[in-house]
Parts: structure tokens; sequence; C-alpha cells
């Protein structure tokens, strides 16, 4: 179940709005996709985020996360 | 500490040629049987005594009508992907007659090759299996040659089908035919190298439904939003077959937990826009399965840009079954389920919808035509006769001329959804 301080809409728009406009045209840009979506399931169902997801991604939770 | 036991673990290549392998835990509470369960005899009896027929003809008066309801970029685009479409779609229709133009090595077993090429190209799922002529449909019958069965799927883009239902979405989906036709063609001419006859089986003019043909090779599981479930990208693929003389060695049905892991999760069938899905499976021409609502399913994609929405919300498209097998055996529960992340999506004109929040359609929204085009052209006849008592003669004549029409058009390819 997803935890209380879950991504909504606005967060999701967010953090994705910035990973399209810095990455969008770089070749790694497919994979931060893939991460950011796991990383935001970990993060609403409580589990730590793995050392797997690039620390891009971890930058961007942490900037447009829903306890930011 | 994990919540579940681990009943086994399915290894598999990765999504691409260079990428690791992967590794698959099936919870005990989700193992079934390898593949989908499956009665022979109900299997055979329905084959033989009411062969399934291809959508293109038996579907084929909706299908016509889409066109009538696109909006003006879909229609476009749906015309310039036909263009793009057509010659690989014939090329694909002959393939099966073209002379093989090396000499084969006798006894020597070829899988490993033609894996290899596959892979070489850009097929992320390659499987082998018999070619199951229980389902060819009716009017293919003659045309199916070779016994073997090569299934063969092609990723389309992750970051484009995200933003299903769209026309960005849309791109990918006919973009991925569009470059699987060409792939086929240089698959098949490969297998002809080896000295093998290859018959590209369209994925646009289907010789049979193939998601048996792929359950069988190993490489997925029927999911509840009616698709074939592939471990690395759920049903984001466009799936195809090419048959051969060629030898090689039949791949194993797998559980990967699929077919139980559908009724714990259950997203899709919550988030189908039109509510085209059901909860519950069915026995369907002798396999158990989810059977969805054809009449519910076919406005939604019509209008709003092939919908999709129930490849956007399984949970195995958008985040891959390790993780989301894993995630279940540490928690029980299913990765994204009632997450706006997962569940989340924008119907065009009628706004967002988190999870939770579905469209409502009236009821005259999902009025369409029905079954063959001589079919629908019969009822609506019939209805104008019910209605005045009697035709005049030249709505009779009109009638004769259509019907005319219809039955001696060519019928057979048709790109569409």
């Amino acid at each position: 179940m997803p935890s209380n301080a879950s991504f909504k809409k606005e967060h999701i728009d967010a953090l994705f709005g910035e990973l399209n406009s810095d990455y969008k045209d770089m070749p790694e840009s497919e994979q931060l996709h893939r991460d950011a979506h796991l990383a935001i399931a970990y993060f609403d169902a409580g589990r730590d985020i793995p050392d797997t997801i690039d620390p891009r991604v971890h930058e961007l939770l942490e900037k447009h996360g829903p306890s930011s | 500490m994990a919540l579940k036991h681990v009943h086994h673990v399915v290894n598999r290549p990765g999504r691409k040629k260079g990428l690791n392998d992967v590794t698959i835990q099936v919870a005990d509470e989700l193992a079934t049987v390898p593949g989908i369960p499956q009665r022979k005899q109900d299997v055979d009896f329905y084959s033989r005594n009411y062969p399934l027929e291809s959508q293109n003809i038996e579907k084929a008066a909706d299908r016509e009508w889409t066109w009538t309801v696109y909006t003006g970029e879909m229609y476009e685009y749906r015309k310039h992907h036909d263009k793009v479409n057509k010659p690989l779609v014939d090329a694909a229709f002959v393939s099966g007659g073209v002379e093989p133009s090396g000499s084969p090595v006798v006894g020597k077993d070829v899988t490993d090759e033609i894996r290899e090429k596959a892979r070489d190209l850009g097929f992320g799922e390659v499987g082998f299996t018999k070619y199951d002529r229980r389902y060819t449909y009716k009017s293919k019958k003659g045309w199916a040659k070779y016994e073997h069965a090569i299934c063969l799927a092609l990723e389309q883009d992750y970051w484009q089908t995200q933003t299903i239902p769209s026309m960005e979405a849309e791109f990918a989906h006919f973009g991925t035919y569009e470059e699987e036709g060409g792939l086929a063609l240089d698959l098949a001419d490969f297998i002809r190298d080896l000295g093998y006859r290859a018959q590209i089986h369209s994925p646009n003019d289907n010789s049979a439904p193939y998601i048996p043909m792929f359950v069988e090779a190993g490489l997925g599981q029927l999911g509840a939003n009616g698709q074939l479930l592939s471990p690395h990208f759920g049903s984001r693929s466009r799936i195809f077959i090419i048959t051969t003389d060629a030898e090689v060695t039949y791949d194993k049905p797998v559980d990967y937990g699929f077919h139980k892991f559908c009724e714990e999760c259950q997203v899709c069938v919550n988030r189908c826009p039109g509510r085209a899905l059901v909860k519950e499976k069915v026995w369907w021409r002798g396999a158990e399965k989810h059977k969805l609502m054809y009449d519910r399913c076919r406005p939604v994609m019509a209008v709003y840009e092939g919908c999709g929405v129930c490849m956007l919300v399984c949970p195995i498209q958008r985040y891959g079954a390790p993780a989301v097998m894993e995630h279940f055996v540490e928690t029980g529960e299913v990765l994204g389920k009632g997450t706006d992340n997962l569940e989340g999506f924008e119907i065009r004109g009628k706004g967002y919808f988190g999870s939770g929040e579905l469209p409502s359609f009236d009821r005259e929204f999902f009025d369409m035509p029905h079954g063959t085009k001589d079919e629908w052209l019969f009822d609506q006849f019939k209805q104008k006769l019910n209605e005045k008592g009697s035709a005049s003669s030249e709505e009779a004549k009109d009638f004769a001329d259509e019907l005319t029409t219809i039955i001696t058009e060519k019928t057979g390819y048709d790109s569409g959804l």
C-alpha cells in the first residue's frame, strides 16, 4: 500500500518535467525514466531506494518528492 | 526478512543483448503451471469445429468505423503509417515461397544461430516452438507453411509508452510495427542463407493469435489485460512469428507467476476507462484466461488514440518482472498499486484520473457497427425494413450494390489496432 506521503500528479509532473528538460535527448534518458518510475514506486511503498538507481534520480526525488 | 517463501526462480537473458541476465523470484502463492492452464481436448474441439477467424474479417465493420471517429491528426498519421507499412505486409505475405539462398548443414541445429541473430537485430524476446495449427485463422488455413515457429517480440519505446493514451504513444505503437516489419525481412534472409525456408507471419496480417505460441515458447504468460506479459516489458512490445523448416530445438513454457499475480494485482481491471476487463478468469476455448469485453474496449480505443491504459498501468510493464516479483516476495504487495505514479492517466477532453478515479461515458458512446461488413449492412437493412415496413426499389438496389462491393473486395490487410 502507498504511504501517506506518496507522489501525486504535481510531484510526478515536476520530476519528469525536469528530467525531460535536462536529459530528453541524451542516450541515458530512457534508463533515467525507468529508474525514476521505479524509485518513485519504492518511495511510495516506503522502501529504501536501492543504489542501483542513478544518483541523478535520487536528486530529483529529493527535490520534487512529497516531503520536499 | 522476506515475507514470502520463494517457490522457484526463473533466470532470463537481459532485456537487450549486452545487458545482464535477470532473476525473477516466484512466491509460493503465485506458482501455478508453466504457461497457461489448458484442457487439450477442449482446445482441439473448438479449433476443429469452430475455427478462429482474423479480426480483420470478423470485426471488419468496426475496424472500418474507427476511421470515422479518429481525430484529424490520428487520421492523417494512420494514413501515413498504412502507406509505409503496406509494402512490409505484402513482402511478408509472399515470403514463404522464397527459395533458400544457402545450403543447409545436414544434422546441424541452428537454434542458437537464429536466436543470436535475432538478438543482434534488437528483438528482446526470442523463442522456439511448434507452429500450432489449432489456432490458424480460417482464412489462413491454406497459407501457413512450415512447422516450427520462431516467436519474436520487439520492445516499444519506454518513455513514449508511459504517455498513453496519446499521439506520442501511437508513434511508438505504429513505429515499432514499421521497424519490426523491416527486421523480419532481415531475419528471414538470414534463415534462407542458412539454407532453410522462412515465412513471416505479419503482426498486421496475422495467421493466428500468436500469444499461445509465445507462452508455449516460454516468453511470458497471459495477463489480466488479455495481452502477453513478457518478463522485461509486460505487454509493451509488438509480436509476430516466423515459421521455418530449419532444424531447431523447442523452448518450454515457464511459470513466471503472472497467472496468479494478475489475480492479486487487478490494477488494469480497476483502471480500464471502458470497464472492459473482468476480475474473474473464465474457461474460453479450452484455456483459463481473463476475457475482455470487446464492445466496451473498442470504442475507447478508437476515439482515444488507441487507449492502452491496461498496458500503461501494468506494473510488469512499468517496472519489469524482476523488481515487481521481488517486491511481492519482500512485502506481499503489488509494487505501485494504489499510487498515482502507476495508476494515473489523462483522457483528452476529460482530464486527469488519479488512482481510484475513472472517466464516465454516455451509453451511446459504445454504439458501433458489429461483425463483418456484410453482416452490418444486412443488420442496417433489416432495421430499415422494421422501421418503414418495406424498402423502395432504389433502397433495395443500393443494398445489393453495397453488398456486391463488400463481397468482391479484397480482404485481409488492416494495420489498425
